[in-house]
């Protein structure tokens, strides 16, 4: 099973997308999960080249399932879920959401259709804060069968070898500072590192000695402002791509067991794509 | 006298921290005190515009044109739980209580929820300050990020509900004994609602349930301070001064986000005053079509390795250049033909390269233009 996890925009869902299309490559039965309205999954796997299951967790359905999963019975959960307290209760108590989509994974997993399951985290919150829940629950329900199923879920999924846990980033020393701190959070609060960092959207360089170039050629043309312009603007990109080489070393010193580097591309690259700068090991250190 | 409110919502990625702050920005220059209220703060943000997370409002610095008139805050939700139970409990002694309730110990971090709150109860303090005459909320990076709107008032509705009463008198129940043992009649609806809190207790477990239900009733006494905040809350959001803006920027993921907020606004009735696409380029800017034309024009001027680097970069922006405005352009199409008839489509440009303040300063000057070109629009 693989958490893929990053902040919004990263390119996280075309991630988690290319993954699972890569384990269905070498032929496993692969799964992508989400929370969302499974748009952007859809998105990611369109003109995918094996075959991919995708899920899209609902969660009036994964709640009432996971309580009937725990009183032992659809009826009895029906009969709790129905009624108007609890479903007030229900409504005004979001990390349930959290744990119930944990658990709905945790079936999945259990029911053996798929080798494997990629899930693709909301990019909400940080990942330490949904991975986290599954031990608040067991602490705070101590004793009762949530408490029990948190304990479960905690030690069949979130517990170091359970599961591997994928961090999406982007090339800048900014952005991989929050990562940095993601990694150093997950080590403190959960006590386990990132399998797989992905630094998304690396910029091509420009032809060395551009920026040069074009200071030489606005003194050739003392009359045109254009050339100046263009070198400030190069050497700024050149800054930026040191910035990003920067970057890249900090990613390193994540010390996630493996560092993926992928390259800048057009907005929404298919997973299809993706998937191959990953085998290629595009940029990779 | 309260703060005119614009609220900024928008997906992940879309540039909606710099936008919203490039907004205040402008709003500052222009002569307003402006505070820009930044919920769910990246790091990055917070550090170019040199303001510490978790911190009271601070000035921002970065443009003198808006010296002493320009103000940022970003909360840290996580931080200020304590600073919201100090507001709703106002007596000290229960306050600690629930402070020390294992169940609020264990879920105030993980309730979601809660940050909504913290938000909405730090936006009125803020508004009603009366040191401000603008108030930019920016509020998180999420397709929920419209559950602020309504978080204050599910809340109170659970509070006002008899659910809680019910879940609050389960501890009494609980001491001798399953809850509804200690009724004797039992009529139809009685018999429902003991069979409904034997399975809850069951499922939820008898310690967990005391510590629950004696939270909730803590809760459920201070909650005429709660209807205080839902009212005030209500109204500053709902007041037809404040503007909501829907920011998204040229990726498919983000022009469904923006659609699924457009369509969250309208089933709260609330009326969009405009969509900005942020890093909407349009095309070669001049300064690349100058530098090649002198080329072209001129051959010979720089040696040919230099001319050879030149051409190079050149071609490698215009690829760079033809894709974003490419994308920028179906993006803007899918929009203008799915966002509410009369609600205007702004777009700011692509700044880039450049460090964050630049960025704010450069989407600022976007945001004059836009509102040079359109008065009617103007704050």
């Amino acid at each position: 099973m693989t958490f893929v996890t990053g902040k919004g925009g990263v390119g996280k869902s075309t991630v988690a997308g290319a993954l699972a299309l890569r384990a269905a490559r070498e032929g496993a039965r692969a799964a992508l999960v989400e929370f969302d309205d499974g748009e952007a999954g859809a998105r990611a796997l369109r003109g995918a080249d094996a075959e991919v299951g995708h899920v899209v967790v609902d969660y009036d359905a994964a709640l009432e399932e996971a309580v009937a999963g725990v009183l032992g019975g659809a009826l009895m959960a029906r009969t709790l879920l129905g009624h108007g307290a609890v479903r007030r209760l229900v409504k005004a108590m979001p990390a349930l959401r959290e744990f119930v989509s944990l658990e709905k994974v945790r079936s999945l997993v259990a029911a053996g259709a798929f080798d494997r399951v990629v899930v693709d985290l909301p990019a909400s919150g940080h990942a330490v804060d949904w991975l986290r829940v599954p031990g608040a629950f067991e602490r705070f329900l101590l004793g009762g069968p949530l408490g029990a199923l948190g304990r479960r879920l905690r030690e069949e999924l979130i517990a170091e070898g359970k599961s591997d846990l994928v961090l999406v980033t982007l090339a800048e020393p900014l952005v991989m500072r929050e990562t940095e701190d993601l990694a150093g959070r997950l080590r403190g609060e959960l006590g386990r590192g990132a399998t797989l960092v992905v630094v998304n959207r690396v910029a091509r360089p420009d032809p060395p000695g551009a920026a040069e170039a074009a200071e030489r050629l606005a003194s050739a043309a003392p009359g045109v402002a254009a050339p100046a312009s263009f070198a400030g603007l190069l050497r700024a990109r050149s800054a930026l791509a040191s910035e990003g080489t920067r970057a890249l070393a900090m990613a390193r010193a994540v010390e996630a067991a493996a560092l993926a580097a992928l390259p800048e591309a057009a907005a929404d690259p298919p997973a299809v794509d993706v998937a191959r700068w990953l085998e290629e090991g595009a940029l990779a250190a | 006298m309260s703060a005119r409110l614009t609220v900024c919502v928008g997906g992940g990625g879309v540039g909606k921290t710099t936008t919203s702050a490039a907004l205040a920005l402008q709003l500052a220059r222009a002569g307003a005190r402006t505070l820009v209220l930044t919920v769910d703060p990246a790091r990055r943000l917070a550090d170019a515009l040199g303001v510490a997370i978790g911190q009271a409002a601070a000035p921002v610095t970065i443009c003198p044109h808006a010296a002493g008139r320009f103000f940022a805050r970003m909360p840290d939700t996580r931080g200020s739980m304590g600073e919201l139970m100090e507001w709703v409990f106002e007596d000290p002694e229960p306050r600690a209580r629930v402070l020390s309730n294992p169940a609020y110990r264990e879920l105030a971090d993980a309730l979601a929820g809660m940050h909504e709150l913290l938000t909405v109860t730090l936006l009125q303090h803020e508004a009603n300050s009366g040191r401000y005459d603008e108030i930019v909320l920016d509020t998180a990076p999420s397709r929920n990020a419209l559950a602020f709107l309504t978080f204050p008032q599910r809340f109170l509705e659970l509070l006002e509900a008899k659910a809680l009463g019910w879940l609050a008198a389960l501890s009494g129940g609980l001491q001798g004994g399953p809850p509804s043992s200690r009724r004797g009649r039992l009529g139809f609806f009685a018999w429902g609602r003991a069979k409904v809190e034997s399975l809850f207790g069951r499922i939820v477990g008898v310690e967990a349930l005391r510590n629950l239900s004696a939270l909730f009733a803590e809760l459920i006494n201070a909650r005429g301070r709660w209807a205080e905040l839902v009212r005030e809350s209500d109204r500053l959001l709902r007041a037809p001064t404040t503007r909501y803006f829907v920011v998204g920027a040229p990726s498919g993921g983000a022009v469904s986000d923006v659609l699924f907020l457009l369509g969250a606004l309208e089933r709260r009735k609330v009326r969009p005053a405009a969509v900005v696409l942020n890093r909407s380029e349009a095309g070669v800017p001049p300064v690349e079509r100058e530098v090649q034309a002198l080329l072209d024009a001129r051959p010979g001027l720089v040696p040919a390795a230099d001319e050879a680097a030149l051409r190079g970069a050149l071609q490698g922006l215009a690829l760079e250049h033809r894709a974003r405005a490419a994308s920028a352009d179906a993006a803007a199409r899918a929009l203008a033909a799915r966002a509410p008839r009369g609600v205007p489509l702004y777009r700011l440009p692509f700044v880039g390269p450049a460090s964050p303040p630049e960025i704010v300063l450069g989407l600022a000057d976007a945001w004059q233009a836009l509102f040079d070109s359109r008065p009617a629009d103007a704050p």
